[in-house]
């Protein structure tokens, strides 16, 4: 690498249509798998996959240029608890694929071996919404200390801390 | 030599981070990292779930004192996203003027924190002073030195006044000189380059496979970059180049955040130059429909996610938080393999390790049955040695 | 303000302890700007890296995490006598934002006792200085009376 290349010209702009163009791609390239894909914003899809073939449409949408996965959220919608893999598309798209599990029987299958990453990111939706994700080899706690109690999933709308008063704001 | 478990910390003096990292160790090769960051653990995410917007912003800049700019701004950015509001051009370029200044403040603390690891202490000096330049111009700015406060949802709360331009622009061409400085030390001061050359390896396909962002995916020739592919704030209007080196490894992640620090310096003078006029806020309305947002920010560690929930109220129903830091630590994990315990603190602050936005390394003699505990500062003094005994420094 | 620090030192040069419970930075940064040139606290041999053992003061950042409570505790405790407290900031006071917040105990004196405290979110560089100058007078003034006994409140057992 050489001297501090001068600046340019700017970012060339988004092209109109590339997240419906990718909602369409995924829905024909992944038929069964992956459904309800469609633009939720500028570069913004969403999409969903069954819990059980979660690894197979990760892996899918990973072939069709999703290199590279930002995150994953836990969500609890009551009846049903969600996890989304938020994951970088081509043309800067960030595309939520969202798997939905039952409360009483929240599971889903790793896919820290298709992203490494994500077994941090699974290890965290663990501990804070106590999903369990089949396979994933370090399930060890990863931001509540060792003293924290088992079975209290403290992102869950119904957790409230033990003896906790309303804190008062200015 | 059967394997080992080192300890160490939770004390980083340096870093001042209560981090525990669990090193595993084969005779003087290390296998393993882990990291314990529940020491940080606060439980942000929930308290915003019932905090109206404008008081969650004061949490979330707290999230990290160093990165503070970037949570505040992509949170404020993601809550007007679905409340389908845009603030005003002259509030993103001041918001962007504000996250380019914030990359310099902490490229210059890393820079610092990073020469204080392997025992270069003028380099350390010489930065954290030339820091106080860059802390100066966000006080004019806002009013404080860190936690800058400048975010309002719709837009920023104070101007950058026509009184304020010459003053900053004087502090910027101060910066600018010294920044450019600093890219020819990193090249040419032989303690660096042995710490640095070669230690740590990351490949880019490697980098690309462990997801790995910001300046360490950057120092392994990938060239991404939220500011580029996806841009927000100001980053489409402002000229700036996506800065990658060949490297793949400790010195390649080094000389990236060097000249970005020069890079950041002219887009600053470039925003002050050439700010537009207008309004700083925009009306928004008190509660924000219900909708999903994945807010994305190139903080200076790299790419900050904010995925955003909300149900038709002033609070979010949830917000999910996830930190460069975080992402990185596979590819930390991944460069330090068949390392000596020397290189662990150089390879650890490769990463600019921002714990605190992360949420924190013990020596355990399982042969001998016993646990020994390293502070970091030993562990960063036995890296001194390691070298100067190898190298003659 | 510097010229005080000056007479202090030359009386005893106070060594100081960092411990972070869990804070965002922003404290500890401002604290490690102390030693750098534009303040350069470290000429008046104030700010050293020591153990518990060795340290007179304990500067405690952030608003103790439930994970950091324990260790707070345990190298408060290895500190030997006499010794104090210095808890920086909102969240040193009483948590600051994260007050309320899950994991968070909320306040350094919920732990430890806590001698002085200093303002902020952060506190400036020049108000950290003058919290160490305050830290000092009270070891002074405690020194005159033979400890602490003489400012505490009387606890009456019941």
């Amino acid at each position: 690498m050489t001297a501090v290349p001068a600046p340019t010209a700017p970012p060339a702009p988004t092209v109109p249509g590339v997240e419906d163009a990718l909602a369409s791609q995924v829905l024909a390239s992944l038929p069964g798998l992956v459904s309800e894909a469609r633009r939720t914003g500028v570069r913004r899809v969403t999409a969903r996959a069954p819990p059980e073939r979660i690894r197979d449409a990760v892996s899918g949408l990973k072939a069709l240029g999703c290199r590279h996965l930002s995150g994953m959220s836990g969500l609890d919608l009551g009846e049903r608890l969600e996890v989304l893999y938020h994951l970088s598309a081509p043309r800067g798209i960030v595309l939520s694929l969202r798997a939905a599990v039952p409360r009483t029987a929240p599971r889903l299958p790793t896919v820290s071996d298709l992203f490494p990453v994500a077994g941090i990111y699974e290890r965290e939706i663990h501990d804070l919404f106590g999903i369990e994700f089949e396979g994933l080899k370090d399930t060890r706690p990863l931001l509540l200390y060792e003293g924290w109690p088992k079975g209290q999933y403290p992102l869950r709308k119904d957790w409230k801390p033990a003896g906790a008063g309303e804190v008062k704001h200015a | 030599m059967p394997e080992m478990e080192l300890p160490i910390g939770p004390q980083h003096p340096a870093l001042k981070e209560p981090v525990n990292f669990r090193v595993i160790v084969d005779g003087e090769r290390i296998v393993r990292l882990d990291l314990d960051i529940s020491y940080n653990h606060r439980g942000i995410e929930k308290a915003a779930e019932t905090r109206e917007f404008s008081k969650s912003l004061y949490l979330i800049e707290r999230i990290c004192g160093i990165c503070s700019h970037a949570h505040a701004t992509n949170f404020a950015k993601g809550i007007e996203a679905l409340m389908g509001v845009e603030a005003p051009r002259r509030a993103q370029w001041i918001r962007t003027l504000v996250a380019e200044l914030e990359r310099i403040h902490s490229h210059l603390l890393w820079l610092g924190v990073a020469a204080h690891e392997i025992g270069y202490n003028t380099l350390f000096m010489y930065t954290w002073r030339d820091r106080e330049t860059v802390q100066d111009i966000l006080e004019l700015i806002s009013g404080n030195r860190v936690n800058y406060g400048m975010n309002a949802i719709g837009g920023v709360r104070r101007d950058v006044t026509d009184a304020m331009k010459p003053r900053i622009l004087e502090g910027l061409q101060r910066l600018e000189a010294r920044a450019t400085y600093y890219t020819h030390v990193i090249r040419e001061e032989e303690t660096l380059l042995i710490r640095t050359r070669g230690v740590g390896r990351l490949s880019t396909d490697r980098a690309v496979a462990l997801d790995a962002v910001g300046p360490v995916a950057r120092g392994s020739n990938v060239g991404f970059d939220v500011r580029r592919d996806d841009p927000h704030l100001a980053y489409s209007e402002i000229p700036f180049d996506v800065i990658t080196s060949p490297a793949c490894d400790v010195f390649g992640r080094v000389e990236v955040r060097a000249h970005e620090l020069v890079q950041s310096v002219r887009m600053c003078a470039h925003m002050v130059e050439n700010l537009p006029p207008g309004e700083l806020m925009a009306k928004v309305p008190r509660a924000a429909p219900a909708g999903e947002y994945v807010s994305r920010y190139e903080a200076p560690r790299g790419e900050l996610v904010h995925f955003l929930r909300t149900r038709g109220t002033d609070k979010v129903d949830r917000l999910s938080v996830r930190t460069p830091t975080l992402t990185n630590w596979p590819s930390v994990v991944e460069a330090i393999q068949g390392h000596v315990i020397a290189d662990i603190p150089v390879v650890v602050a490769a990463i600019d390790p921002c714990l605190s936005c992360t949420s924190r390394m013990t020596f355990v003699d399982v042969d001998a049955k016993r646990t020994s505990s390293l502070t970091w500062d030993d562990l960063v003094e036995y890296g001194m040695r390691y070298y100067a005994e190898k190298e003659g420094l | 303000m510097f010229e005080r620090l000056v007479r202090w030192a030359r009386g005893k040069s106070p060594w100081i302890l960092l411990f972070n419970s869990g804070a965002c930075n922003a404290c500890d940064i401002e604290v490690l700007s102390l030693v750098t040139p534009r303040f350069d606290v470290e000429r008046l041999g104030i700010l050293a890296k020591g153990t518990p053992r060795h340290a007179d003061i304990l500067v405690v950042t952030g608003p103790v995490t439930l994970k950091q409570q324990e260790r707070l505790k345990r190298i408060y405790d290895q500190m030997p006598e006499p010794k104090y407290v210095i808890a920086m900031g909102s969240c040193g006071s009483q948590g600051g934002v994260f007050k309320g917040l899950y994991h968070v105990v909320g306040g350094v004196d919920k732990v430890i006792p806590v001698d002085v405290w200093i303002g902020g979110c952060p506190p400036r560089p020049d108000e950290i200085i003058d919290g160490v100058v305050k830290a000092l007078q009270v070891m002074d003034e405690d020194a005159k009376h033979g400890g602490k006994r003489w400012r505490q409140k009387e606890v009456v057992a019941t």
